[in-house]
C-alpha cells in the first residue's frame, strides 16, 4: 500500500473542518439539528440554601412552601417564578398562585430529550488545562445541541439562585 | 544497467521470494560504505537526541527561573526572558543552519525557540492587558505559532518545523473549537471528538509522509494518532450510569479496523496500541457487564483468557504481516 497521492493530506485537513462546521451548526443554529418544544417552570431566589425554601412537587403539582406564605417574608429571599417557552426563548414572570395551577412533570429530561444543565469552561492554558463546570450559566441541553438560557440572576451563581421545578404538561 | 529495469527485476525477484529484504539491505550497505555508514548514522542520531534533550532541559531551566522570579521581573524583562530568548535563539539557529556542519545544532536551537515561543506570546498578551487564559487569545497565540512554523518550514524545510507545525496547528484547532463552543456544556465532548478527529488526521499525515523525505515522522504520527483516536473513542464509551451503548458497540470495530490498517501499512505501533486498547476495553466491559452476573472470579478468568488471545494474535500478526 503506497501513499502516492495527496488524498490522505486532503482528507486529514478536511475532517477537522467538517467537525468544526458541525460544532458551529450545533452552537449557532441548534434548531436545524434539534428543536425543543413546550415550556418549563423555574424559580429564582437570591440564595435558596440560606432562605431554607424547599420547592416540592406532589402528584404533579407544586406545593406552596410555608416560608413563602408566612409573613413577614424577608425581602432579600423573595422567590420569583417564571415560565420559559423553549420554542420562542421567552420567559414570563408569574405569581406563586399561578405556578400552583400547572400540572408539572419533574423528570430531568423533557419529552423532546432536553434537560437543564450548567455550562462548562476551560481553566488554564491549553493543553495544560482542565474543563470545569460553569455555574454562572444554564443551558437547555439536547442530545447534540445546547442553547444558553437567558435567565435573570442576582449574583450569577445558578447553584444558589436557580431551581428547576418541572416541565409543564 | 538502467535503474528502473534493475528495480523492476528486484520487484519480480521479491514477488517470487528469491530475494529477501536483508539481502538487499546488506548489498546496499556494502556498496554505500557498509558498517561505516551505520556507525556514522548512529552517531548523528545519538548526538541529535542529546541536542534535543539538552534543548528541553534549557527550556525547563528558563521556565523555572522565570517562575521563581516572576514577581520581581518587570514587564520588559519578562518579555525579554521569554519571547526575546525564543526570537534570539531562532535567529541564531537560522545563522547556524547556513553552515551544513552545524545543521543539527541549528535544529536543536529551533526546538528551544519553538518550545519557549508559546510562553513568550502568552507573556506578551498578558502584559499588554489581554486575558491570556481566554480562548480567543489562546486561539490567536496558536494561530501566530502555526503561521510562524509553517512559514519557517516552507522556507527552510527542517524536520523540527514540521513537528511543531503539527503540534501547534492541533492546539490551534482545539482552541478554536473551544472558542466557538465557549460556555457550552458539551466542551468535554467537543474535546473528545476534536482529539479523535486529530488522531485520524495524524495517521493520514503519517501515511502521506512515508513517501517523502520526512518519513521518519510517520512512525511517531501513527503512534500518537492511533493513541488519540482510540483513547478518545474509549472516553466516548463513558462509564456507568452515563455509558454510551453506541460507542461501546463501535469501539471493537474501530480497534479491528486499526489492526487491519496496521497490517496494510505495516505499522507495528498502531498494532501494539490497538491491542493495548482492546485489552483495556475487555477489562472495562467485563467489569461493567459480567462481574455482576458471572461473579468476579469467573469474570477475571474470562478477562485473562481474552487477554492471552489478544496478546497471541498481536504477536502472530506482527510476525506474519508486519515484520516479514
Amino acid at each position: 500500500m503506497k501513499s502516492n497521492s495527496k488524498r490522505p493530506v486532503i482528507v486529514a485537513l478536511a475532517l477537522p473542518l467538517i467537525l468544526m462546521l458541525i460544532i458551529i451548526l450545533s452552537i449557532y443554529l441548534p434548531e436545524y439539528l434539534e428543536s425543543p418544544e413546550g415550556r418549563f417552570i423555574y424559580a429564582v431566589c437570591e440564595d435558596f440554601n440560606k432562605a431554607g425554601i424547599d420547592l416540592t412537587v406532589v402528584n404533579g403539582r407544586l406545593t406552596k412552601p410555608d416560608t413563602l406564605g408566612a409573613a413577614p417574608i424577608i425581602e432579600r429571599f423573595r422567590v420569583s417564578f417564571y415560565i420559559y417557552n423553549m420554542e420562542t426563548g421567552n420567559r414570563t414572570n408569574i405569581e406563586i398562585d399561578e405556578a400552583l395551577d400547572f400540572e408539572i412533570d419533574t423528570s430531568q429530561v423533557s419529552s423532546t430529550g432536553h434537560k437543564i444543565a450548567p455550562g462548562s469552561r476551560l481553566e488554564g492554558i491549553f493543553p495544560f488545562s482542565i474543563i470545569q463546570v460553569d455555574s454562572t450559566v444554564r443551558y437547555l441541553k439536547g442530545k447534540f445541541t445546547a442553547q444558553k438560557l437567558e435567565l435573570d440572576f442576582i449574583h450569577g451563581n445558578t447553584e444558589m439562585e436557580f431551581r428547576f421545578i418541572g416541565w409543564i404538561k | 544497467m538502467d535503474k528502473k529495469l534493475l528495480l523492476k527485476n528486484i520487484e519480480q525477484l521479491a514477488e517470487r521470494g528469491q530475494v529477501s529484504k536483508d539481502e538487499l539491505l546488506s548489498a546496499f550497505n556494502a556498496g554505500a560504505g557498509g558498517d561505516r555508514i551505520y556507525e556514522l548514522l548512529r552517531n548523528i542520531s545519538f548526538s541529535r537526541v542529546l541536542y534535543y534533550i539538552g534543548g528541553g532541559i534549557v527550556v525547563l531551566g528558563i521556565a523555572v527561573l522565570i517562575g521563581q522570579n516572576w514577581d520581581r521581573l518587570n514587564a520588559f524583562t519578562k518579555l525579554l526572558s521569554t519571547l526575546g530568548i525564543s526570537l534570539g535563539v531562532f535567529i541564531y539557529g537560522l545563522v547556524l543552519c547556513r553552515n551544513k556542519g552545524h545543521d543539527i545544532l541549528g535544529q536543536a536551537l529551533f526546538f528551544i525557540s519553538a518550545l519557549v515561543a508559546p510562553i513568550g506570546l502568552y507573556v506578551l498578551f498578558d502584559i499588554t492587558g489581554f486575558n491570556a487564559s481566554s480562548m480567543p487569545v489562546q486561539s490567536i497565540i496558536y494561530i501566530i505559532l502555526t503561521l510562524w512554523m509553517v512559514i519557517s518550514f516552507l522556507k527552510i524545510r527542517k524536520f523540527v518545523f514540521l513537528i511543531f507545525t503539527i503540534v501547534f496547528s492541533a492546539n490551534m484547532y482545539v482552541c478554536i473549537n473551544f472558542m466557538i463552543a465557549m460556555g457550552s456544556p458539551f466542551l468535554e465532548k467537543i474535546l473528545f471528538y476534536s482529539l479523535l478527529i486529530l488522531g485520524v488526521s495524524a495517521i493520514l499525515i503519517g501515511y502521506f509522509l512515508t513517501e517523502t523525505e520526512f518519513s521518519g515522522l510517520s512512525g511517531l504520527l501513527y503512534a500518537v494518532g492511533s493513541a488519540f483516536f482510540l483513547g478518545e473513542a474509549f472516553a466516548l464509551c463513558g462509564y456507568p450510569p452515563e455509558n454510551n451503548r453506541i460507542w461501546e458497540i463501535l469501539f471493537p470495530a474501530l480497534v479491528f479496523g486499526l489492526v487491519y490498517i496496521s497490517v496494510r501499512i505495516k505499522s507495528k505501533s498502531i498494532l501494539i496500541i490497538s491491542s493495548g486498547y482492546l485489552m483495556v476495553f475487555i477489562l472495562n466491559i467485563t467489569s461493567i457487564y459480567f462481574s455482576g452476573s458471572l461473579g468476579w472470579p469467573l469474570a477475571l478468568m474470562l478477562i485473562g483468557i481474552l487477554l492471552i488471545i489478544t496478546g497471541y494474535f498481536t504477536i502472530y500478526l506482527n510476525k506474519k504481516y508486519i515484520l516479514s
